[in-house]
């Protein structure tokens, strides 16, 4: 319990990298301009450190921001769950480790910013405060303090939170917990649950799921890992994904798109947050990060000299159906 | 010629076959040189390797409306290219269980490794997805009565 308020160390770190040229931007969380959420800050200038934030609103992976153009060596503000990704990254040589300063923060769960709503007495416009103490989260509103609690009020995957110390850092500011919490996991729970329904009735789940999607891409961009410059969804030559969703093609979008973060995806669950209908994106995910883990024993970005598991084999992988292993 | 052109066309259920040019491709053709009875409902794509086979080929076949998807290659050990199709059977283990996960009917895909010599096995396989294509359609039809 040495750093109660990690915030001060936080802006006074970001300052010190900008000041001596260690970092060319820093990437880290402020407070949205009208409802005092926090939203992603990318800065430059020395000065602007005072307006970075971090509190258990902070669910953005900020991953997604050292990628493609950014000024390089960036500064990054991580959770322990978010160094998964830098690490994948850096796996597939997509960033490097000497272009990243990586600030982990230290996290016991980010709680659903949805829950404000429903805790709030009336309707708020503007967040004044945020305070942790213990388990609790007061989110001090112009409309009354709404109580959320670290336990209760978490996001899905920081349940169980299952990688609580960063796997990569530069600097650790704040107290990371030493264990996960052993609580269960409702996103293996809802793994489950699919499966133990008959396959008739997981096709026609799936079947609705896809079919109220809007193919806006707001998982595909806000993925942390889904950082190929042409997507295949967006090929013309040959066009694998029709442009309008009338077309079809929702289905062969969300099914390659589970493939291609099959032993990538570090479950930040940043897709289903963004959906704007709500569908269960994390369903599949999970449950290919389970199928990865089983068959090659690969846990995505929690080992820095990990290679990706789609990119090695072992004589003895698990074979095809009918085939005993090795040769048959 | 059109009237065979034309049975060809309608050929019912539709299995498209991505075949490696090494192993399976040769297989097939092994089992057509030697004479072997299986059903016509074949649209063989030869590819080099089955590393070349993109998860995204299986799905984008049966999104196109193709009844089955067959993706065969060199058995482990055998690969032209030493090691091509353990890198596939990686991609297609996997893309099993996603099939399997989303509840694909499995009579709607099968990936085999089929060698060069096993025209005899190539040609059981073809039978035996046609046949699980042929049951279910029935019991489709059934349902409907």
């Amino acid at each position: 319990m040495s750093d109660p308020d990690p915030v001060p160390t936080l802006r006074a770190k970001a300052r010190e990298l900008l000041e001596q040229g260690t970092v060319r931007a820093v990437v880290g969380y402020q407070s949205h301009a009208e409802s005092g959420l926090p939203v992603p800050a990318v800065i430059t200038r020395p000065d602007q450190a005072e307006a970075l934030v971090f509190n258990p609103l902070c669910a953005h992976n900020l991953s997604r921001y050292v990628q493609g153009g950014a000024e390089k060596p960036v500064a990054v503000v991580a959770k322990a769950c978010d160094t998964r990704a830098l690490v994948v990254m850096m796996q597939e040589s997509h960033i490097r480790r000497e272009d990243v300063f990586v600030i982990a923060m230290g996290c016991t769960g980010i709680v659903d910013a949805a829950r404000i709503d429903e805790r709030a007495r009336a309707p708020w416009r503007r967040i004044e405060a945020i305070r942790t103490d213990g388990d609790a989260v007061a989110v001090e509103t112009d409309a009354g303090v709404a109580r959320l609690s670290l336990t209760e009020d978490l996001l899905p995957r920081c349940v169980a939170c299952p990688v609580p110390q960063p796997v990569i850092d530069d600097v650790r500011l704040g107290d990371f917990p030493e264990a996960p919490p052993g609580r269960p996991d409702p996103l293996a729970a809802q793994v489950a649950e699919i499966e133990a329904m008959g396959r008739d009735e997981r096709r026609r789940f799936f079947s609705e799921t896809y079919n109220r999607c809007i193919r806006c891409y707001a998982c595909r961009n806000v993925c942390p890992l889904c950082f190929c410059e042409k997507c295949f969804a967006d090929e013309t030559r040959p066009q694998w994904v029709p442009r309008s969703t009338l077309g079809g093609g929702n289905e062969l979008y969300h099914m390659v798109r589970a493939m291609h973060l099959a032993g990538r995806c570090i479950g930040c669950g940043a897709c289903e947050r963004a959906c704007p209908v709500g569908l269960p994106l994390m369903a599949v995910n999970t449950k290919m990060a389970q199928v990865v883990d089983g068959m090659f024993g690969h846990v995505a970005g929690v080992r820095m000299d990990d290679t990706p598991p789609f990119a090695v084999y072992r004589d003895a992988d698990p074979d095809l159906p009918g085939h005993g292993g090795g040769k048959s | 010629m059109e009237a065979v052109q034309a049975q060809h066309e309608d050929k019912r259920p539709k299995i498209v076959a991505f075949l490696c040019n090494w192993c399976s491709y040769a297989g097939a053709d092994l089992a057509g040189s030697g004479r072997m009875d299986y059903p016509a409902n074949l649209r063989v794509i030869r590819v080099p390797c089955s590393g070349r086979v993109d998860p995204l080929f299986v799905l984008k076949a049966l999104e196109q409306g193709a009844d089955a998807v067959l993706v065969s290659g060199c058995h482990p050990g055998d690969c032209h290219y030493a090691k091509g199709n353990y890198y596939a059977r990686r991609r297609l283990t996997a893309l099993l269980e996603l099939l399997e996960f989303t509840g694909v009917p499995p009579h709607k895909y099968r990936f085999e490794w089929v060698s060069a010599s096993e025209g005899k096995e190539f040609a059981q396989v073809i039978r035996e997805m046609v046949e699980a294509l042929n049951a279910a359609e029935q019991k489709a039809a059934m349902a409907h009565v």
